[in-house]
């Protein structure tokens, strides 16, 4: 878990040094969409860090996994 | 930027062929010879064919609408509401389509050459690297593509000919022992990852020098063409030396690379051909990553698509590290429903303003 805290710590700190001073100079719609983004990663952060079971992109994937089934049965219906 | 940003059609080309065969080189020939046996080459021709079926309908688009990408041109064929609703689910399966590539690597380090290395380290070194090349533009990126497009595809024709002497021609008969289903299902597997991602490749084709579009159709299907001949060739090499094992062993040019012993000079070499492979992982998920980019400034009407290249490429990581860890679920997921998803998200937003497109062109005559 260290190692991992550490290593967003660091990720995070170089992107915030990278785009604050630049981020006074751009839009309105920029600024918002940077934020949201920011809130997204601080999710993400959380999930990985602590390993919780939360909503995730593979859960939303994984819904089309039975359709997908099917459709491979019927081109392939030796495929159990 | 964007008004700026120009490349020619061969450049173009280059980074299309590397979209196409970055990362499928290594990971496709395993499971198309794992399903299909000796018929993977088959499926492969299918699915390059399907691959055909779709460029063309990008380059239709593209030369009808020739200054304008996929979004704007969806705004003026379907309108604003319906092109924001069939560009949310893209651009939230492409955020994950870089993440993907990017476990990929994570995942052929791991079992390769990087064995004890944590993968959120190695995934976190090659994002910082692909959000500082895309931060770097298009151009930049284009100028960069020649030399290392010739390195990768030196050495995959450089491993071809140095495993020659293990070449056993008769393991590629026979070729369809269990029927043509088989072959359907690894074709569905090749359509699904790389030749239905193509269609993300229409986000960028407007950067290309107008005096140069005329060229770009014949360009870039003689690109797909390459890599079609690419992945056959190491599909039919892989059968060729590793007989019925090449469905079992994962990364099959590595593993021929491995296979190299020439006079106690040459050997040992795989480490070298990997990294070398890895430039094609990295090149795709920088173009992807790019084509993201503007995807979601054009979507949501921004300037300054390179003040949100880190924020973007952050979200990417933390995906590439939390979504599909395991060996195991991921080919789980390319195997079956990465071309399902792809399909919904990608291929049906073309297909929808392709017939939109030729509906309305039959109507104005």
């Amino acid at each position: 878990m260290f190692g991992k805290l550490v290593c967003l710590l660091a990720l995070a700190a170089g992107m915030l040094i990278a785009d604050l001073p630049k981020l006074g100079g751009t839009g309105r719609g920029e600024r918002l969409l940077y934020g949201a983004l920011c809130v997204v990663v601080l999710y993400l952060a959380v999930i990985f860090v602590t390993d919780a079971p939360l909503p995730n992109l593979d859960m939303l994937f994984d819904r089309f996994q039975r359709p997908a089934e099917l459709l491979v049965r019927r081109l392939n219906p030796a495929q159990s | 930027m964007d008004k700026l940003e120009r490349i020619n059609s061969v450049q173009m080309t280059m980074l299309f062929l590397f979209f196409m065969t970055g990362s499928s080189i290594v990971i496709i020939p395993a499971p198309l010879t794992n399903v299909a046996g000796n018929g993977g080459w088959i499926a492969l021709l299918i699915a390059l064919a399907m691959g055909m079926l779709l460029l063309a309908c990008v380059l239709y688009l593209f030369r009808r609408f020739p200054e304008q990408s996929m979004i704007e041109y969806s705004r003026l064929l379907i309108g604003r509401a319906a092109t924001a609703l069939l560009f949310i689910p893209f651009t939230c399966v492409m955020f994950w389509h870089v993440a993907g590539i990017v476990i990929e690597i994570g995942l052929f380090f791991k079992s390769t050459m990087l064995k004890e290395t944590p993968t959120y380290a190695v995934n976190s070194l090659l994002f910082a690297t692909i959000a500082l090349t895309v931060r770097a533009g298009i151009e930049a990126i284009a100028r960069m593509v020649a030399v290392l497009l010739v390195l990768m595809f030196g050495f995959i024709i450089l491993v071809c000919v140095l495993v020659g002497n293990l070449y056993h021609p008769e393991y590629l008969l026979p070729l369809m022992p269990e029927g043509i289903g088989p072959v359907l299902n690894a074709a569905y597997i090749a359509y699904g990852f790389p030749y239905s991602e193509l269609v993300a490749f229409a986000m960028i084709l407007p950067c290309v020098w107008t005096k140069d579009k005329p060229s770009v159709s014949k360009h870039l299907f003689l690109g797909l063409a390459i890599n079609g001949a690419t992945l056959i060739l190491s599909i039919v090499c892989s059968i060729m030396v590793l007989g019925p094992l090449s469905g079992d062993l994962k990364y099959s040019l590595y593993q021929l690379s491995r296979l190299i012993f020439i006079q106690e000079i040459i050997e040992r070499i795989e480490s070298v051909i990997g990294f070398s492979l890895i430039v094609g992982f990295y090149f795709k998920a920088s173009i992807l990553l790019h084509i993201l980019m503007r995807t979601v400034t054009q979507l949501l009407g921004l300037k300054d698509e390179r003040i949100l290249v880190f924020p973007v490429s952050f979200v990417c990581l933390l995906l590439s590290i939390t979504t599909y860890t395991n060996e195991a679920s991921m080919e789980e997921l390319v195997n079956l429903t990465w071309p399902l998803i792809n399909n919904l998200a990608y291929v049906g937003p073309l297909l929808l303003m392709t017939g939109v497109a030729l509906f309305r062109r039959r109507i104005a005559k």
